[in-house]
């Protein structure tokens, strides 16, 4: 048989499956006559581009055989759907124990809560370093917050939910992201804990008055949340920036590829969280005190943070299968 | 290394822009890796079409703003306070979720491909040709922020009356990295383990015609016995195919290296056009060349095949469809 004929003959079937391919999966996917018969034209031309490598077709026509299978592997072979099940385990089983065995996790921890909580000694005592909270932030940006905190808030509003979420949260993958080159993340996260904790020193300073006491029912709810938010986004990202360096007998790559699909969920566990608090901030934090007063803002504190305790600590717990 | 070992890497070696991939049917395909403009333009389409859906969400935030102080005092006004707090919630949601999490759902829904991409036919696939889970699309996705590292302040270009905020992204790092890699992968393919390829819909090219009724005669002369080697088949079909937009003299030199030694193997005149040689040669292989129809004709497997395809619908499909 002539080759001109046999590519004749194949033609039909292959510009069959072209077709089908251009339509996409979604024309055929519920239909089994279809896709029984998109199958059988795919494994034909699977076939096809065999044979005509091994014979010598024209490589115009090879060619045009790798991009038809590969456009036909790519519509039977798709991506796997979200799948309900599988998140349910790994948010509610898998991450809080990655969590609670993850040391760059505690590292993270202790980096920035000590440097938060000695920033905000410092900014509030203002007597072993006088100035600190000035030089740290600027007396500008303090003189912003004090104003912005000195009258009150207009209560609780949906559209600062979503403004605390865009802002929040994107700091908060800013430092995963970061991370993987360690010196850039290392500089977020120090910067967050010593900007955050300088502020919050600073504004609950007794001589601030009813600034002190307005910041002191703002912050209260929503500060557990955030705050774990942001160690939590860093561990992950810290876990990964480390794969590369410290690889554990694989190759850098394979080292890198696979700690970024461990460290995922943390970070995704972190954008929850970003939102939770950015919910509190937006909704509870700003309410007046008619409203919810500050010990009802504290309870949610209380109730937050035992939930957390509960997803990091009796979830997390190590388990023996 | 032997001469044998030289052909056979010469064989399975592809071009620098391609990729070799083995299905579960075991047959290996090539994809065409992307290069850095088209995987640029197709991100500046997601940009532009992210953009402006947010700008006309934006609009209707102020329309609803409008409403609120049209009506202040009033349960109209009440109402509009309450729309325009959830549009404001749901814009500033959209910005988040576009800005962060657009690529990551478009390449897990749409198997490998934002709106950008199937604008310009080209696809994120595993680097192993498996489809993309959405833990790949996330995390090459969120690691674009280091591709467009370095940025620059335009208050360092402008001065600071205009501010240091707004930055223009340089994609450095991005590009280095494309460059470094043979398969153009940048920081988030190299962490989400991914590659870009090219899905371009061209129709295959049909075989060579020939007019000139020179070529079938000179066809006839040239003996049965010749059987065509693998790389010269190559060779013709890529010169009968690019001699078109050649000039002749170019045509005649690239013509003559291999029609020469011919000439003198089939005992052809000197004179012999080299071009009009090898287009014969071309015709007698792929056009006129009639094929034994014993079993050990080298076609007697594709006829095979061509008489099984009611065989093949009824063999079960390997591998997980999904």
């Amino acid at each position: 048989m002539k080759v001109a004929e046999l590519i004749e003959k194949r033609q039909r079937q292959w510009k069959t499956l072209e077709t089908m391919c251009i339509e996409g999966s979604a024309k055929f996917k519920d239909d089994p006559i279809k896709l029984a018969r998109f199958s059988e034209l795919y494994r034909s031309a699977c076939a096809d581009l065999a044979l005509a490598e091994g014979y010598n077709f024209p490589p115009q026509t090879v060619e045009y055989l790798h991009r038809l299978v590969a456009l036909a592997h790519n519509q039977l072979y798709r991506s796997s759907k979200f799948q309900w099940k599988k998140w349910y385990k790994i948010i509610f089983e898998d991450t809080p124990r990655a969590i609670f065995n993850e040391p760059c996790v505690h590292v993270c921890f202790i980096i920035f809560w000590g440097l938060f909580v000695c920033s905000a000694y410092l900014a509030y005592d203002n007597t072993i370093w006088p100035g600190f909270a000035e030089e740290i932030v600027g007396a500008e940006t303090l003189e912003t917050f004090e104003e912005m905190h000195s009258q009150g808030y207009g209560g609780s509003s949906p559209t600062a939910v979503g403004g605390y979420i865009l802002n929040n949260a994107g700091i908060g993958l800013t430092c995963f992201v970061t991370m993987l080159f360690l010196v850039p993340g290392f500089e977020r996260l120090t910067f967050n804990a010593i900007q955050l904790g300088t502020v919050i020193g600073y504004l609950f300073r007794p001589e601030l008055g009813q600034t002190s006491v307005n910041f002191k029912t703002f912050v209260t709810a929503h500060g557990p949340l955030e705050l774990t938010a942001i160690v939590l986004s860093s561990g992950a990202g810290l876990k990964i920036g480390l794969s590369w360096l410290i690889t554990n007998g694989l190759s850098r790559i394979d080292s890198l590829q696979k700690t970024a699909r461990e460290a995922l969920p943390i970070a995704m566990c972190s954008v929850i969280l970003f939102c939770l608090a950015a919910l509190v901030e937006g909704l509870v934090s700003p309410a007046p005190d008619h409203l919810m007063p500050w010990w009802a803002k504290g309870c949610v504190s209380v109730f937050t943070s035992l939930m957390l305790m509960f997803y990091f600590v009796i979830l997390g717990y190590p388990r023996k299968l | 290394m032997s001469i044998q070992q030289l052909k056979s890497s010469a064989e399975h070696r592809t071009l620098d822009n391609q990729v070799r991939v083995s299905t579960p049917e075991n047959i290996a395909f090539q994809y065409e890796i992307t290069g850095p403009t088209r995987r640029m333009v197709a991100y500046l389409a997601d940009v532009l079409i992210t953009m402006t859906a947010f700008i006309a969400m934006f609009f209707l935030l102020i329309l609803a703003i409008v409403l609120v102080s049209s009506g202040t005092g009033t349960a109209m006004g009440a109402m509009g306070q309450v729309v325009a707090e959830m549009a404001g919630l749901l814009i500033l949601l959209l910005a988040f979720l576009s800005l962060w999490f657009y690529g990551a759902y478009m390449e897990t829904n749409y198997n490998g491909q934002t709106l950008g991409k199937m604008l310009t036919n080209i696809r994120t696939i595993s680097t192993n040709g498996s489809a993309i889970d959405g833990i790949q699309a996330t995390l090459r996705n969120f690691f674009r922020l280091m591709d467009v590292f370095p940025v620059i302040s335009l208050g360092l270009i402008f001065g600071p009356e205009v501010g240091y905020i707004p930055f223009i992204p340089i994609f450095a790092f991005g590009l280095i990295s494309m460059a470094l890699s043979p398969k153009f992968q940048r920081i988030g393919d190299y962490v989400a383990d991914t590659i870009v390829v090219t899905e371009d819909k061209k129709w295959v090219h049909a075989l060579a015609s020939f007019p000139d009724p020179r070529v079938a005669e000179l066809a006839e002369l040239l003996p049965d016995s010749f059987v065509v080697p693998a790389t010269m088949a190559r060779a013709l079909a890529e010169f009968v195919d690019r001699r078109r937009v050649l000039p002749l003299q170019r045509v005649n030199e690239i013509a003559g290296s291999l029609a020469r030694p011919l000439m003198e193997q089939f005992d052809l005149p000197t004179n012999t056009d080299p071009d009009l040689l090898l287009c014969s040669l071309y015709f007698k292989t792929f056009v006129s060349k009639q094929e034994e129809t014993s079993s050990t004709s080298p076609f007697s497997a594709f006829e095979k095949l061509a008489k099984s395809e009611a065989l093949n619908a009824n063999e079960p499909v390997q591998g997980g469809a999904s």
